[in-house]
């Protein structure tokens, strides 16, 4: 049996920080064994969610982690800060992508990328949203 | 110790077209430097437009392409063109993924192609403005005869 990569805590504080979980997303995919398409939908999904993290609550983490289900390979992610939470979540899927402006989360755009998406509804305070791609 | 780098790295011109290297590592900072640098090289020169080469973007998100959007329209505002060119099959899959709907923008397949279409649209403005410049003497001597 392969070993897995291991789980992966990223801090989000500064911008650079986008790109490095980004990054890290597309290495772990790759070793995971995705193909070019599907890790950079992963590193894409990664790096909108960085982003909104950054955007709306200054701080937070992201968490990547491999996925073994039955010989079945994933990748799954976790987006969580302490930031001013999202009120209401189908809203903000169903209203999409907007160019213009800095309105919209783009969480329509990363469910499409991934193919599970998982918004935290019980938590208090903040934000916490898990996508999982499989090959 | 910090390599500094500004705007004048990632552009470059060649016989009257600005090729400017964009990348994922570019930071608000670089890019609004970037832009302002485009701008003001238009401004002073005669240019046949600017190519804008993501050869070498790994990520396309949101927020780059927003800033690239802003640039290829404030290029355009003063008049001159702007291609973006070299976009992969992983970025251009990944950005309709997102459902991303750009303003219309320009593409080419690479540097080569965009220059290409560049020079076409300098030359085809080129001969429009020669006609429209027979047309403006007409109306210079209609002038005349009326004052």
């Amino acid at each position: 049996m392969k070993r897995l990569p291991k789980k992966e805590y990223i801090s989000i504080r500064h911008d650079s920080d986008i790109l490095y979980a980004a990054d890290q997303a597309r290495c772990m995919s790759e070793q995971l064994g995705f193909v070019k398409i599907q890790y950079s939908c992963v590193s894409l999904a990664v790096s909108e969610l960085a982003n909104n993290i950054y955007k709306y609550a200054r701080s937070g983490n992201i968490i990547i982690e491999p996925l073994n289900n039955n010989n079945k390979m994933g990748i799954q992610v976790t987006a969580e800060d302490d930031g001013p939470g999202i009120q209401n979540i189908s809203e903000a899927l169903r209203e999409g992508f907007s160019t213009k402006g800095t309105l919209g989360l783009g969480l329509m755009g990363v469910s499409r990328l991934m193919d599970e998406f998982n918004f935290d509804e019980k938590r208090k305070t903040g934000t916490k949203i898990t996508v999982i791609k499989w090959i | 110790m910090e390599f500094n780098k500004n705007s004048n790295t990632y552009i470059n011109e060649f016989e009257g077209v600005l090729i400017v290297s964009v990348n994922s590592d570019l930071d608000e900072t670089i890019l609004t430097e970037i832009q302002t640098s485009i701008l003001n090289t238009i401004a002073a020169k005669s240019l046949d437009g600017v190519v804008l080469n993501c050869s070498k973007v790994k990520i396309l998100d949101s927020f780059l392409i927003r800033k690239l959007e802003d640039i290829t329209q404030m290029i355009e505002l003063m008049g001159s063109n702007a291609i973006l060119a070299g976009l992969s099959p992983e970025i251009v899959v990944s950005l309709v993924t997102l459902n991303i709907e750009p303003k219309t923008i320009k593409t080419a397949l690479n540097i080569e192609l965009a220059i290409g279409m560049l020079r076409e649209i300098a030359a085809e403005f080129e001969e429009k403005q020669e006609d429209e410049n027979l047309e403006l003497e007409d109306i210079d001597e209609l002038d005349e005869t009326l004052t």
